[in-house]
């Protein structure tokens, strides 16, 4: 891009990102500076640029969070950093990284090679996909150090030893000739970290660590990178989207949006004085742990703007309940006040107070009438037939006896980690998967025994409503016809009738009708997500089955989806099985909530009481694990992180199947079966210590 | 007239992203006109027998040259497009479907059902396609119908079958356990429905790279057949049966009998595929965006 | 791995007995009757007396699992009864000719795979370049011309430019093996061109998925040099798929050497086939097509157990 053609939006940009250049970096103790980078795609759609004039800073032994929802450009402008763009399709057309007072764009790609994991080093999101197959786990830990040190092989494995003893992988000598299928998704980013530790890097880069794991796992990785990166004094970046994982582990926080900064500066103040609106709004539409929930959750209107246009103005400008004209058309630049920067126009005002009175307390009332949905003793055996003359029969058995019901109009939340079989049950309530035992009665009739014509009827009355809101829709179809469908198939409405029942139904979920003659791929997730909502509406259900409806937007998407289903509920009486790893979520929007571990039920209770009163040492944990978006609370909280990981759900355990990884387990534990005993009134646990929990739980207070 | 432009503009887009895919369109347009068309751009009757003219090269009068019967190459190699054709397209399409309809059935029903055909379709791969299309031909002799050998058809088509199985199978699989389709079961629709209007357009993408392969594979085969003797027969002009027989024997004193059918099967083979890769290209969303 | 390598043995039996089972039936779905169709296209008047007796001496008048069961006890005594046509031991006329073949289809393979993978990794590594775009029509020319036509060509151009001619007797690579390669280095060159191709295609379609794997990411975050991206972290991984490919592709490899073996004059077992079939000699016809049927599982056999060790995933 030369300098001569600078349009005056660019012009904005570079202003905007002048001012923390003089005054974000005043003392000289900064390990890595951005200086308005600006890096552009181009791809066979048109070109856009990802990052528009970004500028963040990081000082020694600091750690730095930055912020912001899918597509803000966080990600690319740290892939930047390590100059690992994709090429050809991305190319940094502007700006300075400077790394130690070493220009990093202007460095030779030899050179680039090596600081690569000697002075910074990255972790990425998935750890399943980012080792290599192929090698060992030994290979892959001592390869920086045998390219970068040149250690020899004999030294290298002694250094790798230590490595994993440092990141907590037991038998270091045998895992070190293992290859990555042989470890688990928590050991795998263990092993990431250790190759990201191995030359004692001045600086890491983590992209969503965390992502991808559950999120016990998640708080055992989050405290050992702080724990170690502080011994280290290592710098860190954490990339995230979780509002918690910042309030707990960053200094600092950089907010983006749309390619550009919006907001930076200490955690504390952004968390508890943010000035630009959309920091704000992110902060009010997370679903919150630590907060008596309200009827509804305060979101952010609209969906971000898509960057292959061309927009003058603040991006944010179309969703913003304060914008002006000025927005509009003019770029605000980023400026500091009262010690962190803002670009907004409104920040020198300071934001107004709250233009909406907080949505709090509010029970949402249920008239607790007649059951609609009973599942009694549900088990789910998968494979067993033995595949080939050589292998042994295996039989997972992904859910044992699990029970509960759930009454019209309510809501029920099911809570788990990955593979605890929250996901079979829905399916099998669907009948998208067969039962292999227990019973499924709805509105009183067995699922199980009734005629495959009663249960077409059936079917229409159990609706669901999928994580991927993309998958979920058959592409070939235009989201007119996706609507129409069930009314002319099942319902057999007239055309005319169907018709205006598809613009209620498209009215219902807040989208404009114009959407009804597109294809899946020419919407954005949020709207998918609608779709799906409608279509389950279309039936008329009496049950929707949610499975993860949510987990797959944004955090502001994300509220709008939760208010939308909240919304439909208290009109039209509809009940939902909630099902979700979010513990946060799922207080929001459920009546009851049941846990589930490793195919069992292992506590249910009514929400509020099951937040407040959890008796089962897992809950606990649970609740103990997600940090919340407060850095008061969290810098106080300890760290009370569960240690090991989901057993194989293969392996036939005797007694509780959480006793290898409970903090209360004593010899008994592992004999004894722990039944799921009514502690209170409709507060049910399964474990033979909960008086103790209790006790336990009044001495910590 | 609005779907006219929208498939004229899908046209043209086509023609710019996939320049080669067009090429291979183009040459499959123009073979196919001559084909339809023999009569009018030819100047000879392709089993015309013309002592006088035996063996000459290439000239104004004989484009190609004429084989060792005085008959013109480059006639023969037009009606020779009609036959090729003709036969690949029969086949690959009796195959293509038969194999697809198979394989939807297959995983869609899944249990023994498929276990048992699936085991079925891994022998019969085990028979090169050659191969089992020689012993069809010798079990099956010959049956003439408007001037086309089926039986010839037959045998080029039955080991298109199983691969087209395969495929269409794998597709069907992964459908199957996308999420629409789960909503669909949840809707309570028939079996039969779920297949035409949710399996079936999202299989066909796949399906359409397969048919336009396997017509390449189709010729391909047609060609070895009658060059061995044991597809098309004398004095009906085929490119195979062009380059058998006496031809071999005159390679000194004229190459081009060798050398212009060749490139004819060797044009529209490699049409075939260039176009089959920029379909597959171009009807997979992963490399669409 | 041997678990894993008994299971695939294990596996074959069933297969084989499958393939035993497809090749009789296929034999006697024969309108009419092989015997009957054999001596009537011999032409010349025939006796309903002679074809009963042609029936009883080939055991054809018995019920068919018995003949079923006699033919199975003949393969695995390697006795496959005598050829239609010249009377002789079928086993004599195969074992005569299958040692030209293989000779062929290894050397065919061969000459495939070394041309195959730096020619598909090349392509791969300069994407969308010039030298890409060759070696992609190169690639693609080599799946449209057929073998047997191939042949020819080369046949043509050695007579041509070089004034000379491949011998056309076959003399065995251990008795002289100048004069046995230049016999057979055309055909197999003929017959390999277009598996060198596939593979190649397969190669760099690989190639490019592997390069945008999370792990190459990984590998080039710590720092390790472009060369030992590619062919420390990339080729293990993008060889494995080409691996399966190689041979599936056996059968393509078969098939032309049946129809090429006419060009070349070579008496290998693809000739002996075709004359088979043109004869209706079924007795050979059926030998011929279970053999190939094995080579080519035998092959994928050992293929899948190349797999199992290069992949750790299934080398447990």
């Amino acid at each position: 891009m030369g300098q001569s053609t600078v349009s005056p939006q660019e012009a904005q940009g570079q202003i905007g990102s002048a001012a923390p250049v003089a005054g974000a970096v005043p003392d000289g103790d900064c390990l890595l500076s951005v200086e308005n980078l600006q890096v552009e795609f181009n791809t066979k759609r048109g070109h856009f640029r990802a990052v528009d004039g970004v500028s963040w800073s990081v000082n020694r032994g600091e750690t730095l969070a930055l912020v912001g929802e899918s597509g803000c450009g966080k990600s690319v402008s740290a892939l930047s950093v390590m100059r690992l763009l994709p090429r050809p399709a991305a190319s940094i057309v502007g700006g300075r990284i400077l790394f130690d007072g070493c220009d990093l764009l202007a460095e030779s790609e030899s050179g680039m090679r090596h600081r690569r994991g000697r002075d910074m080093s990255m972790i990425f999101q998935d750890p399943m996909t980012s080792l290599n197959p192929v090698l060992t786990i030994g290979d892959q830990i001592t390869e920086p150090l045998r390219n970068h040190l040149g250690l020899s092989d004999q030294q290298a494995r002694q250094r790798a030893v230590e490595l994993l003893e440092m990141v907590g992988i037991n038998e270091m000598e045998r895992r070190l000739d293992q290859y990555p299928h042989q470890f688990s998704g928590g050991m795998r980013q263990r092993v990431m970290i250790a190759i990201g530790l191995a030359c004692n890097p001045r600086l890491i880069i983590a992209d969503e660590p965390t992502t991808a794991l559950d999120v016990t796992i998640q708080a055992q990785i989050l405290e050992m990178m702080r724990d170690l990166t502080r011994r280290l004094g290592i710098t860190l970046v954490i990339i995230t989207h979780n509002l918690g994982i910042v309030a707990r582990y960053a200094d600092r926080v950089a907010v983006m949006y749309a390619g550009r900064i919006v907001e930076q500066g200490p955690a504390d103040r952004i968390f508890r004085a943010p000035r630009h609106p959309y920091t704000r709004g992110l902060l009010r539409s997370v679903p919150r742990l630590d907060r008596v929930r309200g009827a509804l959750l305060e979101t952010i209107e609209g969906y971000p703007p898509n960057l292959y246009e061309k927009h003058r103005g603040c991006h944010f400008a179309a969703r913003c309940e304060l914008v002006t004209d000025l927005c509009r058309n003019t770029a605000p630049s980023l400026l500091a006040y009262e010690g962190h920067e803002v670009a907004c126009h409104l920040s020198d005002r300071g934001l107004p107070a709250d233009s909406k009175p907080v949505l709090a307390g509010g029970e949402r009332e249920l008239a607790r009438s007649d059951v609609l949905l009973e599942v009694v003793n549900l088990n789910k055996h998968f494979g067993g037939a033995g595949k080939g003359l050589f292998s042994v029969a295996t039989a997972l058995h992904a859910v044992k006896d699990v029970s509960f019901t759930i009454k019209r109009g309510e809501t029920l939340g099911l809570v788990g980690e990955s593979g605890c079989g929250k996901t079979t049950v829905g399916r099998m309530i669907l009948k998208l998967e067969s039962a292999s035992s227990g019973d499924i009665r709805f509105d009183g009739e067995s699922l199980i025994t009734a005629s495959a014509a009663r249960i077409r009827d059936l079917r229409q009355r159990i609706q669901v409503i999928f994580q991927d809101p993309y998958a979920s829709l058959n592409p070939r179809m235009t989201m007119g016809e996706t609507l129409l469908e069930p009314l002319t198939q099942c319902l057999d409405l007239s055309p005319k009738a169907a018709q205006d029942r598809v613009h209620e139904l498209i009215d219902q979920v807040g989208l404009l009708r114009d959407v009804k003659d597109r294809y899946p791929h020419q919407m954005s997730g949020g709207q998918r997500q609608r779709i799906g909502i409608a279509r389950a509406l279309a039936f008329g259900p009496d049950l929707i089955v949610c499975d993860e409806p949510v987990s797959a937007l944004d955090v502001s998407i994300q509220g709008q989806i939760i208010n939308l289903l909240a919304g439909i509920q208290a009109k039209l009486g509809v009940s939902y099985l909630f099902i979700a790893h979010d513990l946060a979520v799922v207080r929001h929007i459920s009546h009851r909530v049941i846990v589930m571990y490793r195919g069992k039920v292992v506590e249910s209770a009514d929400c509020d009481r099951l937040y407040e009163e959890a008796r089962h040492p897992y809950t606990r944990a649970l609740l103990a694990s997600a940090p919340v978006p407060d850095p008061q609370i969290e810098r106080a909280r300890q760290g009370q992180i569960l240690q090991g990981e989901v057993g194989s759900v293969f392996s036939s355990q005797q007694g509780c199947l959480f006793a290898n990884r409970c903090p209360m387990a004593t010899t008994e534990c592992h004999h004894i079966n722990p039944p799921l005993e009514e502690i209170a009134a409709s507060h049910f646990a399964a474990c033979i210590h909960h008086p103790a929990v209790v006790n336990q739980r009044g001495s910590a207070s | 007239m609005a779907m006219l432009t929208r498939s004229f503009n899908n046209a043209l887009l086509f023609c710019r992203l996939q320049p080669l895919g067009a090429l291979g369109l183009l040459i499959i347009v123009v073979m196919a006109g001559c084909a339809v068309l023999a009569e009018q751009v030819t100047l000879y009757n392709p089993e015309a027998v013309d002592f006088g003219a035996m063996l000459s090269g290439p000239s104004s009068e004989h484009p190609f040259g004429t084989d060792s019967f005085g008959r013109d190459i480059f006639t023969r190699i037009v009606y020779g497009a009609r036959t090729a054709l003709t036969i690949g397209f029969l086949s690959s399409m009796i195959g293509c479907h038969i194999g697809a309809a198979i394989g939807i059935a297959s995983a869609y029903h899944g249990g023994w059902v498929d276990l048992l055909l699936q085991r079925f379709i891994d022998i019969i791969l085990s028979f090169p396609i050659v191969v089992l299309a020689l012993v069809v031909v010798a079990v099956m002799g010959k049956t003439m119908v408007l001037g086309i050998d089926l039986n010839l058809v037959f045998a080029i088509a039955i080991p298109i079958i199983p691969r087209s199985c395969r495929v269409i199978r794998a597709a069907t699989l992964s459908i199957r356990t996308q999420p629409y389709v789960d909503a669909a079961r949840a809707g309570g629709y028939s079996t039969v429905y779920i297949l035409l209007r949710y399996i079936a357009p999202n299989v066909i993408a796949p399906f359409l790279v397969l048919l336009t392969a396997y017509i390449a594979q189709a010729i391909l085969l047609e060609a070895s057949l009658s060059f061995l003797g044991l597809g098309v027969t004398e004095p009906k002009p085929a490119w195979g049966l062009m380059l058998a027989g006496d031809s071999a024997n005159f390679y000194n004193e004229a190459p081009w009998m060798i050398l212009f059918p060749g490139l004819a099967i060797s044009l529209s083979v490699f049409a075939f595929n260039l176009f089959g890769d920029s379909l597959r290209d171009w009807l997979d969303p992963k490399y669409r965006n | 791995m041997i678990r894993y390598a008994l299971g695939r043995i294990a596996l074959m039996i069933p297969t084989l007995l499958g393939i035993a089972l497809i090749t009789f039936v296929m034999i006697r779905i024969v309108p009419g009757d092989v015997v009957e169709l054999k001596m009537r296209s011999d032409g010349g008047r025939v006796t309903q007396q002679q074809i009963n007796d042609e029936r009883t001496r080939l055991g054809l008048d018995k019920p068919l699992p018995e003949q079923f069961y006699l033919w199975m006890k003949g393969l695995v005594t390697f006795d496959f009864g005598n050829s239609m046509w010249t009377g002789r031991p079928v086993a004599q006329e195969i074992g005569g000719r299958i040692g030209l073949s293989i000779q062929v289809a290894i050397m065919a393979a061969l000459v495939a795979v070394l041309i195959a993978v730096p020619l598909g990794t090349i392509a791969a590594l300069f994407r969308d370049s010039p030298i890409d775009y060759l070696i992609r029509i190169i690639t693609i020319a080599g799946l449209a011309v057929p073998s047997f036509w191939l042949g020819m060509i080369i046949i043509l151009v050695l007579l041509t430019f070089f004034k000379w001619s491949p011998p056309v007797t076959y003399v065995s690579i251990l008795e002289d093996p100048v004069k046995n390669m230049s016999q057979l280095i055309w055909p197999s060159l003929a017959v390999g061109y277009r598996y060198a191709a596939v593979v190649a295609r397969m190669i760099r379609s690989s190639i490019i998925e592997v390069m945008q794997e999370d792990y190459i990411r990984t590998a080039r975050a710590k720092g390790v040099g472009e060369f030992m991206v590619v062919f420390k972290h990339a080729m293990r991984n993008a060889l494995l798929p080409a691996i399966t490919i190689i041979g599936l592709e056996f059968a393509f490899l078969i098939g032309g050497l049946v129809v090429t073996e006419q060009v070349f004059n070579l008496n290998g077992i693809g000739r002996l086939f075709v004359d088979a079939v043109i004869r209706n000699d079924f007795i050979l016809i059926q030998t011929i097509v279970f053999l190939l049927a094995i080579i080519f599982v035998s092959v994928n056999l050992v293929v899948d157990l190349v797999y199992g060790f290069l992949d750790p995933r299934t080398r447990m």
